[in-house]
């Protein structure tokens, strides 16, 4: 066992184009993405109409002006089309939450003073992401706190259970308050989690399928297959490989861009659940392509890479301005993405330990499956 | 020991169709080098997988230092070293690590592990090229580093599957001699080829197939023997009268061991003789043309090689 990983792991740093692409490649990406993109959030999708209330709850004067201009400064930087603002008296709206609780509105952005801009959140994926990323650039532009509040009801406990530690505080309407997890969120942080979740994907679909692929076409396998260690270990090494891939990348990536200045979770514990659940989901997507390299033929990077990259960018990994609604909700990328979100933003564990749970699931299933089959079948 | 180290009984493997090995039966004695000769398609290589446990055969019988192919497979492994057809490494890694790496698949460890890689490496000449990448070595160093990573583990029988293919004469050369020091130092080997000269160089027995039949099995004499029992002799003498040439026919037909003799039809003044093989020497023929008072200018003799005996047999050329 202990030689094997010696073995295993000596021959992922001898390759230099594995090593490359689960390390410097991502570095890059958040380097290039991160830097380059982050006083730019500009959508390129298109996202229809989205019809939010628009609040100015401050009471300073320098502030209600400064807020009232949003809507000219937003326009003028680009980062909106604008239009149909009307400006109702106070009194005659109902409460703005519940508009956006009971779905009249996608949300409400309240402007409450100090450079202080909450986003109400509803239940429409696109626009949340829409606005949050108009936010994200108006926020970067002038130096203002932005906070997100959602509405959906499954999050309100842990949130509010957040509140005790005098971080949220409950805004009642089935919305809640919190701050981001006490950090001023930049498109780092973003981008920490989605190249992560991208590594996860890539690193695990070519390092199970092109693994077993490699060694099925270099003859190391027969070599492996003709010595009297079991069929079972020889199989259980290439779970070994993933493994060691999958955390060399994950290890990298997580402190490359903590380096940069990207924020996870608040807490020790989150973090370490954040870690194992993207662990899990990264040994259960190469325990999947493990059994997709029993059988292909061809290079695993010619034939594996694209449906993943697709997936990649249907799940909104690839930029967060893609978001197509009742598709890309359900694409584990953005699944698992959205879990990580949320634990590292709102300090929520139900979705992550939900990837987890899901991700052991189906690894199992896969590397029992992908076992029987490599016992079978003649591999080499 | 049992009597014979490897016994392949009635093996038949099918894919599909195609029967790559056909009811094929032969055996390998402790200590042996044996030849496994046939063109390219015979079914060596399957022949060869089956026998490492690689394949699932479809029918017959195959033991291994006693042990049962289909029940102990394990035990069977663990007697074999493979040097596969193709050249079989990680082409990232250090020549070294190779070496290592499939020897500890033999359960080599620690010291044991580092000396046999060194041993090894030095049994192929690769000593100095330990720290190489593999990547960085010449065709004929991975053909060597091939070799190296199936005998490392110091295995009792040692099947090489065209071990030469590709490689430059030198490096050949070394191959066959260190084919050699391994059955010095005990090994048994089963060595796979297609190219007759070096077969017949180095091993003991050689087993010919073709189609996945076996064709013939023995030593080189035994193999001749399958072909023919005849040489032929030529003897060229002096261009001599009608008369004097055909009481020499009729005289050399006499002889003992003399199976025919006719004058070449193009050059009169040339005599064939096909003689049995074991004939050994010459001096009843010779007499013959010196009581004729026939000058002799040139006698030639022509065993068969294994060459035309793969021709005779197959009705096919080994080469092609
Ligand atoms: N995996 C395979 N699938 C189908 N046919 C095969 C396979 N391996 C070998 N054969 C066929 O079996 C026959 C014997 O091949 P092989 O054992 O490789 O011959 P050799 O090693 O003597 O050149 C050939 O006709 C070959 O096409
Ligand atoms: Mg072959």
């Amino acid at each position: 066992m202990w030689s094997l990983l010696k073995h295993v792991t000596r021959r992922l740093l001898a390759d230099r184009g594995a090593m490359f692409f689960i390390t410097l490649f991502p570095v890059l990406m958040v380097l290039i993405l991160g830097t380059s993109l982050s006083g730019l959030d500009r959508a390129e999708a298109p996202v229809g109409t989205i019809s939010a209330l628009y609040q100015v709850s401050a009471s300073d004067p320098a502030s209600a002006t400064a807020a009232r201009q949003f809507a000219v400064a937003a326009q003028k930087q680009g980062l909106a089309d604008l239009h149909d603002v009307k400006t109702l008296p106070p009194a005659a709206a109902a409460d703005p939450r519940a508009q956006v609780a009971d779905g009249s509105y996608a949300a409400l952005v309240d402007f409450q003073g100090q450079g202080r801009i909450a986003l109400y959140e509803g239940t429409d994926g696109t626009a949340n992401q829409t606005l949050e990323a108009i936010m994200h650039a108006y926020v970067n532009s002038y130096g203002a706190v932005s906070e997100v509040i959602a509405a959906d009801p499954g999050s309100a406990q842990s949130i509010v259970s957040k509140a005790d530690q005098g971080s949220a505080n409950d805004a009642g309407g089935g919305l809640v308050q919190t701050t981001l997890a006490g950090h001023s969120r930049s498109t780092m942080d973003y981008y920490a989690i989605t190249m992560l979740v991208m590594m996860l994907f890539m690193g695990g679909a070519i390092g199970g399928a092109n693994g077993l692929y490699a060694s099925r076409r270099n003859g190391t396998l027969r070599r492996a297959l003709a010595s009297p260690r079991s069929r079972l270990g020889i199989y259980g090494g290439y779970l070994l490989q993933v493994l060691v891939m999958n955390l060399v990348s994950l290890i990298v990536i997580m402190l490359f861009s903590l380096i940069f200045g990207a924020h996870y979770a608040a807490t020790v514990l989150d973090n370490i659940l954040l870690f194992v659940s993207f662990l899990a989901a990264g040994m259960a997507v190469g325990a999947i392509f493990i059994v997709v390299g029993l059988f292909i033929r061809v290079n695993p990077m010619a034939v594996v890479m694209a449906p993943i990259w697709v997936l990649l960018f249907l799940s909104g990994t690839m930029t967060q301005f893609i978001a197509i609604p009742g598709v890309t909700p359900y694409l584990p990328p953005a699944a698992i993405q959205n879990a990580a979100f949320r634990l590292t933003i709102f300090g929520e564990a139900g979705p992550s330990l939900v990837v987890l749970v899901v991700s052991l699931v189906i690894l199992v299933v896969a590397a029992l499956v992908g076992a029987l089959i490599f016992k079978r079948k003649q591999v080499a | 020991m049992p009597e014979e180290y490897v016994q392949v009984e009635h093996l038949v493997k099918r894919y599909g169709d195609v029967v790559a090995v056909d009811d094929l039966s032969f055996s390998v004695h402790p200590g042996e080098i044996f030849g496994f000769l046939g063109p390219n398609g015979a079914g060596k290589s399957t022949t060869i997988n089956v026998l490492v446990g690689l394949t699932k055969w479809n029918s017959g019988q195959i033991r291994v230092a006693g042990h049962d192919l289909a029940h102990e497979a394990k035990a069977v492994k663990a007697q074999i070293g493979l040097v596969p057809q193709e050249i079989a490494l990680y082409r990232n890694l250090p020549a070294k690590r190779n070496v290592e790496y499939f020897a500890s698949l033999y359960g080599l460890h620690g010291k044991a592990l580092k000396e046999a890689v060194a041993e090894a490496l030095a049994f192929v000449g690769l000593s100095e090229q330990a720290d190489r990448r593999v990547s960085k070595l010449s065709g004929g160093m991975q053909r060597r580093l091939n070799i190296a990573c199936g005998i490392a583990h110091h295995p009792k029988l040692i099947v090489m599957d065209e071990p030469t293919v590709g490689v430059d004469p030198q490096s050949r050369e070394h191959i066959l001699a260190g084919v050699k020091t391994l059955r010095e130092r005990g090994a048994t080997v089963i060595y796979t080829s297609h190219y007759m000269p070096e077969v017949q160089e180095i091993c003991d027995r050689i087993a010919i197939v073709d189609h996945g039949k076996l064709i013939g099995c023995g030593s080189e004499r035994e193999l001749l023997a399958l072909v023919t029992d005849q040489k032929r002799i030529r003897v060229e003498f002096a261009p001599a009268g009608e008369e004097a040439s055909a009481e020499l026919v009729k005289r050399v037909q006499l002889l003992p061991d003399i199976r025919t003799a006719a004058l070449d039809r193009e050059q009169p003044s040339l005599l064939n003789i096909d003689a049995q093989v074991d004939l050994a020497d010459y001096s009843s023929i010779l007499s013959v043309f010196i009581e004729l008072g026939l000058p002799i200018k040139q006698i030639t003799s022509e065993a068969p090689d294994l060459e035309t005996t793969f021709l005779a047999l197959t009705g096919r050329e080994l080469r092609s």
